[in-house]
């Protein structure tokens, strides 16, 4: 067959595809699925953002304050600032005035996919009020019922409704014409039905590549514009490429299915049921497989033993004797008196607390590490959920990325404390008035000094997650196109 | 039988064809031989082998002993080059609905590897003898009789060497009976081999040069149909082989 031919009965079978009303509804809702999944997301990368920005607002409002607060509490007074009411105090102000967050920042193509962001936090406030067990304690769920059936974004419809809408579309291919004798015709005619069941499908995969290609773009498009969206072009283009790579599975599932001539109804249960064994099943028990390949730790044993650290430490002797253990540590050469002190009771009780539960938390990064590490091992079972695990690394929103952020947060609030440790210790040895008569303290001022988060966003994962997912959809689609090839050889009797 | 590759090779030529199925002999040793221009009816009652005879033709069955020959070229090992010689109308000609048969006609050619223009279209479906108002109608709407114009067009347009009708003239009205045998006529004197399996005793001998009675999975009888009344015709039809009388 010359390649003139092959055009030729493409491009008719592509009229025939578009002439069918059929076609033009699925496409229609296809488009408004898209939409709507763009706008879901945009909407929530947008509240993310809004989120960062406040906070960045929140940061800088509690520094200007304290500064304020410098000027205000230069003058001399009778009337004496205590330490929770003095950012002008490293004490006071780490654990009462400081401002500042650990955020995992939207990536450029966070609008993809929800993933974890909307059960696991993105910004959490540093915080040394009160003693925490686990790094995410800081964060609201908000209204929990609205995570009952998950966020309908673009992940959702490319991962479970594109294949219905290629089922609908190309499920019935070759099979419709069987049932209404319409075959027989076909079939007389001088073409191999391998060329006829390239062309049908072939077609099939075409006018769907082509409108979901185009459709997620103009989605995008409309409610994030494609400017953010081009920072990470190649990962999108690796992406674009593993969606088609994907549609193209279930429509080389659409062929194999016709192959079996037993009709549209047939073919159509068939794909359904394997469109709910592989979208909805398999990543189902995926999950299953990941939660008894990576035992979640009991969080309920992480309280109980935050809770035996603080009973202990509330036990006067017992936590007098903490607290005189850990100043003898730091500074054997403190007085007895100074281990009464709210500064030094406090940062014991923090550090005795901290080791009560340190073996937990890491308990917890471990399970989340190996979560997300099972997770990308066996995603590759299935190809919905190597393809949503794909557009959530792409996001930024997938589990990896998250316990990276959970860990990187419990560092961050280690580095705070290592910054403001020695000086509250320094400042507890040597009380040296700033300021005689002064309403406060006045001896911390270092709020520039103050280390920030440093949010990362992983460059390599993206792609490398994309490329992977495009390998196992191209093999999978490859095997399943060369066995309806080989049952495409004759026509049935 | 003449020589299968020779200048004068028959168009079709069946020899010793056997087919059982789950067992069951559906053709026994089945002979055929159609030359340019013949019209040549199967009879027989249904399960005779009639369909099964069209399908080792086409290609669509292999047979089990024997061999069938279409234009020189075996079905079975080269099933396209053979069914290029052959062009096929079932009993129920199914189209696209939504597609007139203007547009029917194009896409099927587009499948024989033709490409035909609207005019090209138009004037075969006029020749095939559907009305020029329906060209462009939806076939959702057609009868049978349309429908088999539009496979007599695709035939036409194929310049196929052999028609095979199976069932061509079952549920037609008269009119549209009595147009589809001038039809046939047409393509016969065209030089287009016919090989149809029909019931229909009446059309038959307006249509068919030689009428082969198929009984048992092979012809029983060949006979000229001009000869012969309906009455005659049906008593050979309904005749039953020795082994299967009462």
């Amino acid at each position: 067959m010359t390649p003139a031919r092959v055009r030729h009965l493409l491009a008719a079978e592509i009229r025939l595809l578009l002439g069918e009303r059929l076609t033009l509804a699925i496409l229609a809702a296809l488009l408004a699925a898209l939409c709507l999944g763009a706008y879901t997301g945009a909407g929530r990368v947008a509240a993310e953002r809004a989120a960062i920005a406040r906070a960045a607002q929140d940061e800088a409002r509690a520094v200007r304050e304290a500064r304020a607060a410098h000027v205000r509490y230069a003058q001399a007074s009778d009337v004496k600032v205590h330490y929770w009411q003095d950012p002008t105090h490293a004490f006071g102000y780490m654990t009462q005035f400081l401002t500042v967050h650990a955020v995992k920042p939207p990536t450029p193509l966070a609008v993809l996919a929800t993933g974890q962001s909307d059960v696991q936090p993105g910004l959490m406030r540093m915080s040394f009020g009160f003693s925490t067990v686990f790094d995410d304690t800081d964060y609201d769920l908000g209204a929990v019922g609205r995570l009952r059936l998950g966020a309908f974004d673009l992940a959702f419809v490319l991962v479970a409704l594109v294949p219905l809408a290629v089922i609908a579309l190309a499920g019935t291919r070759l099979c419709a014409e069987q049932d209404s004798g319409l075959l027989r015709l076909i079939a007389a005619q001088p073409v191999a039905p391998r060329r006829v069941a390239g062309a049908k499908f072939g077609a099939a995969a075409l006018v769907l590549l082509a409108a979901l290609l185009s459709g997620t773009a103009l989605a995008l498009g409309l409610f994030e514009g494609l400017g953010p969206l081009a920072e990470g072009g190649g990962t999108l283009a690796l992406l674009a490429a593993a969606l088609a790579a994907y549609t193209l599975f279930w429509v080389a599932a659409c062929a194999l299915a016709a192959s079996l001539w037993r009709g549209a109804v047939f073919a159509l249960v068939i794909l359904v049921l394997a469109w709910a064994c592989l979208t909805v099943a398999l990543p189902a028990s995926l999950s299953l497989a990941v939660d008894a390949l990576a035992p979640r730790p009991s969080r309920i044993a992480a309280i109980d033993a935050s809770r035996e650290a603080q009973e202990r430490f509330s036990l006067a002797p017992e936590g007098r004797r903490i607290a005189a253990a850990w100043l003898a540590e730091r500074a054997p050469q403190a007085g007895a008196a100074l281990r009464d002190a709210p500064e030094i009771r406090r940062l014991a009780r923090d550090a005795f607390y901290d080791a009560a539960v340190a073996s937990h938390r890491e308990a917890a990064r471990l399970h989340a590490e190996a979560t997300a590490r099972w997770s990308r091992r066996l995603a590759p079972l299935s190809p919905a959920a190597s393809l949503l695990l794909a557009l959530e690394t792409a996001a930024g929103t997938d589990a990896a990325r998250h316990a990276a952020f959970l860990a990187a947060a419990a560092e961050y609030r280690r580095s705070l404390r290592a910054f403001f440790e020695p000086r509250i210790l320094a400042q507890a040895l040597h009380p040296v008035p700033v300021c005689a008569g002064c309403q406060a303290r006045l001896d911390f001022d270092a709020y520039d000094a103050v280390p920030a988060f440093p949010a990362s966003v992983d460059a390599e994962a993206p792609w490398r997650q994309a490329l992977l997912c495009l390998g196992g959809l191209l093999a999978s689609t490859l095997l399943l196109a060369a066995a309806a090839f080989r049952r495409f050889a004759a026509w049935p009797a | 039988m003449r020589d299968a590759t020779g200048p004068d090779a028959p168009v079709l030529a069946i020899r010793g064809a056997t087919k059982r199925f789950a067992g069951r002999l559906i053709l026994d040793g089945l002979d055929l031989a159609l030359g340019a221009g013949e019209v040549y009816a199967l009879l027989g009652p249904n399960g005779a082998g009639k369909t099964t005879t069209i399908n080792l033709i086409l290609g669509f069955l292999r047979a089990d002993a024997g061999e069938v020959r279409v234009g020189g070229l075996d079905p079975a090992t080269a099933p396209v080059a053979a069914r290029a010689q052959a062009a096929y109308i079932p009993e129920q000609v199914a189209l696209y609905p939504g597609l007139s048969g203007l547009e029917n006609l194009r896409y099927l050619a587009t499948l024989a590897a033709l490409r035909l223009s609207r005019s090209e279209a138009g004037r075969l479906l006029d020749e095939a003898g559907l009305a020029g108002e329906a060209h462009g109608r939806p076939a959702a709407g057609y009868s049978k009789g349309m429908r088999q114009k539009v496979g007599i067009a695709v035939a036409l347009a194929r310049r196929a060497r052999l028609l095979l009708l199976d069932e061509p003239t079952s549920g037609l009205d008269p009119g549209a009976s009595a147009d589809f045998a001038r039809t046939v006529r047409a393509a016969a004197s065209r030089g287009t081999a016919v090989l149809m399996a029909t019931h229909d005793l009446y059309r038959l001998r307006e249509m068919a040069d030689r009428v082969g009675v198929l009984r048992a999975g092979r012809i029983a009888e060949e006979i000229d149909p001009r000869g012969l009344d309906a009455a005659a015709l049906e008593r050979l039809a309904l005749a039953r082989p020795a082994e299967e009388a009462p």
